[in-house]
């Protein structure tokens, strides 16, 4: 692959923002998913447990993982299915094109499946002659649009009706200026039917895979994943190695908590088991299963105590939904395959230089740390993060210069209250065109805060320093109470 | 053959070469989880919550009559009914031998082993039907379920599936497919079912 250029997250943003009824329009829609989300989370009084047996199944998973993961295998082989393991995302890529030729698949349908979106597995499936067809609706939509999902559960998020019907128009050949979401969903249905009745080979993604059983279990709404699983002879899954669950009675757990945080729903329309290939009656096999596992960057991730808990993720993109950040600048400008606070903290882990900005496109707010259904510490690891930038000397020279002037200035009270003073003066009196101009990056799109008379420091002194009043006052209350005490 | 099994020994070397301890896993028991004082009434209102009708029935006729009502059941022509007993079909299942054929399916009438009152998903056991694929080809689904086979929550459900959860492939199904991937307007029957008619079959003692 070629070197890839370095994101930087606000120029990345500046189209999107620069449209602010857009902006607000993909903040709305993204925020009334977050409310659904909350409403189905009240219904449940034990939600705080179901996130602590989360984390603790994770935890507890990715700590033995080389043996749940073959456990998996032996499993998943017992029952029938051919398991590859795949290093890289090349490996990977590789071995879906030779199970492909070994079965002379021609046509595959595929439904969501974040890791292949990692691997860049249909620009290179492509390239070798195969046609691929995603089936999911929203990712149908943004691969005739030639783009890419822009939200790991809602992947045409960003994308509006009009232009939605335009791209049908003109690939399904729906009527010219028609934007109706039933419409154009009814029509997306025959096309795709056609799709899935001609294909060779359906490649799925995974939710979660049952070491114990050697099954693995697709959630869907759409019913894309079953019937791409159950028509062609050749179902493949990608997994990345982390999916791991080690029983069965855990998937109570994941397939509670789930679709609740993705998009406020009880449970997905579709939660398929898949234990081996497909056979019939008298149990013979009718297809068969291919399980690849994949690495990719994810042991090294597991290595750092500081990061490991992100490979937790269900990738229920809740974190997204929640924050102003992303819901304001959009899953593009972050140039991730897994945008939003839990891409933040994953995407400078595989390449930091590259996606060196990210960890800076967050207010510390805290809220997806709040709203993860398998307690990822998100805010804690960006703000992590940030601190592992600057150690690896990856800062912008405008923000390290910036660092070392703040740190000198807060070494030396007396130059910090002097400053404080300046600026507080400097705030009331500076005309505006000198405040708000272009390279001020604060006055960009609000209005600074109005400086208050004095500062805490000043009113601490005055109310209750040594000499202050009220200091007098507790004094003598507490002159008076101590004997009492004894 | 040899890169492959290198992969494998590669990564899990990888793994192995950073210890990581943790706890045990947890036992998942807890005596606070979610309750129903009427399962049946809450199995109801979570189906029609996720756009399923749901009915409760007595009798086959019962049911019979109200499929009746149902304009795109009277228009249907190829019928599967898994439950002959109760609703004629006029397809059977085994008589393909390729799932493809079923394409042109209209109606699926299916029995369910148990429900989940806090979802409203219905666990599907595949152990009798030939081609999975007619559950998702089918235009309109219908789903029996005795009442008496309801459960509070996932925990419970997945205890009643057991070890049947090994077969090749099971299912929990809750409303009919839908998809809200253009500007989250909800549209029911994205690629699977259109519509989802859940039947409950009364349970005689709790009437």
């Amino acid at each position: 692959m070629s070197a890839l250029p370095i994101i930087e997250h606000p120029r990345a943003a500046a189209e999107f923002v620069a449209n602010r009824e857009r902006t607000r329009w993909h903040d709305k829609a993204l925020w009334f998913v977050r409310e659904k989300r909350d409403r189905m989370v009240r219904t449940i009084p034990e939600w705080e447990w179901l996130r602590e047996m989360a984390s603790q199944i994770k935890t507890h998973t990715i700590a033995n993982l080389a043996e749940y993961l073959e456990q998996f295998e032996r499993s998943a082989t017992a029952a029938g299915a051919h398991v590859h393991w795949a290093r890289d995302a090349e490996e990977h890529n590789t071995i879906v094109l030779r199970i492909l030729r070994e079965n002379r698949a021609q046509r595959i349908v595929k439904s969501k499946s974040m890791l292949t979106e990692e691997c860049h597995l249909n620009p290179f499936l492509e390239r070798h002659g195969i046609e691929v067809i995603d089936s999911d609706l929203g990712e149908r939509i943004v691969q005739l649009r030639e783009e890419t999902p822009s939200h790991i559960v809602l992947p045409a998020i960003h994308i509006k009706k009009e232009e939605v019907g335009d791209t049908f128009h003109q690939h399904l050949g729906t009527a010219a200026g028609a934007s109706d979401p039933k419409y154009l969903t009814e029509a997306a249905r025959d096309h795709l039917r056609d799709k899935f009745l001609r294909a060779d080979a359906g490649l799925t993604g995974v939710n979660f895979a049952i070491a114990e059983t050697g099954g693995i279990v697709i959630c869907t709404n759409e019913g894309n994943a079953d019937l791409g699983a159950s028509l062609p002879p050749v179902h493949i899954a990608s997994m990345g190695i982390e999916k791991l669950i080690p029983r069965a009675i855990d998937l109570a757990v994941f397939t509670r908590l789930l679709a609740r945080s993705a998009t406020g729903q009880p449970i997905t329309t579709y939660t398929s088991h898949f234990h081996g290939p497909r056979r019939d009656l008298s149990g013979q096999q009718t297809g068969q299963l291919h399980l690849i596992l994949v690495d990719n960057g994810r042991a090294q991730i597991r290595d750092s105590p500081e990061f490991r808990e992100a490979l937790h993720c269900i990738r229920c993109g809740a974190c997204m939904n929640t924050c102003p950040v992303y819901r304001r600048s959009g899953g593009h400008s972050y140039g991730a395959v897994v945008p939003g606070p839990i891409g933040s903290v994953l995407s400078p882990t595989i390449d930091a230089k590259r996606h060196k900005s990210l960890p800076h496109a967050c207010s510390l707010c805290g809220s997806c740390t709040d709203v993860c259904p398998v307690r990822i510490p998100l805010h804690h690891q960006l703000l992590a993060w940030r601190k592992e930038l600057a150690a690896r000397r990856l800062l912008p020279w405008s923000k390290r210069l910036a660092m070392k002037g703040v740190t000198f200035v807060f070494q030396h009270p007396a130059l910090m209250n002097w400053m404080g003073k300046m600026s507080r003066m400097a705030l009331r009196w500076t005309p505006r065109p000198l405040i708000y101009h272009r390279w001020n990056d604060w006055g960009k799109g609000r209005e600074l805060p109005i400086p208050p008379q004095q500062s805490f420091r000043e009113w601490w002194v005055k109310n209750r320093g040594a000499g202050s009043a009220e200091v007098q006052s507790a004094h003598e209350t507490d002159r008076h109470r101590r004997p009492k005490e004894e | 053959m040899s890169s492959a099994a290198d992969a494998k020994q590669i990564i899990l070397d990888r793994l192995r070469s950073q210890v990581v301890t943790a706890p045990p896993l947890p036992s998942l028991q807890n005596e606070d989880v979610i309750t129903f004082a009427d399962l049946q009434g809450q199995f109801c209102e979570t189906s029609r919550s996720v756009g399923a009708a749901c009915h409760v029935v007595h009798s086959p006729a019962e049911l019979t009559t109200i499929l009746n009502d149902l304009e795109p059941f009277r228009r249907a022509r190829r019928i599967v009914s898994l439950l002959p007993q109760w609703v004629p079909g006029n397809t059977d299942l085994q008589n393909f031998d390729e799932p493809h054929s079923l394409r042109s399916l209209d109606w699926m009438i299916a029995p369910g082993l148990f429900g989940v009152a806090e979802n409203g998903a219905i666990w599907i056991d595949f152990s009798s039907i030939s081609h999975r694929a007619s559950l998702f080809l089918t235009q309109y689904l219908a789903i029996l379920v005795p009442a008496k086979n309801l459960v509070p929550h996932m925990h419970a459900a997945y205890e009643r599936v057991g070890r049947a959860i090994t077969q090749p492939f099971g299912l929990f199904v809750s409303g009919p497919s839908k998809t809200a991937d253009i500007e989250q307007s909800l549209v029911l029957g994205a690629h699977g079912c259109r519509t989802l008619n859940v039947f409950l079959l009364a349970n005689p003692e709790a009437e």
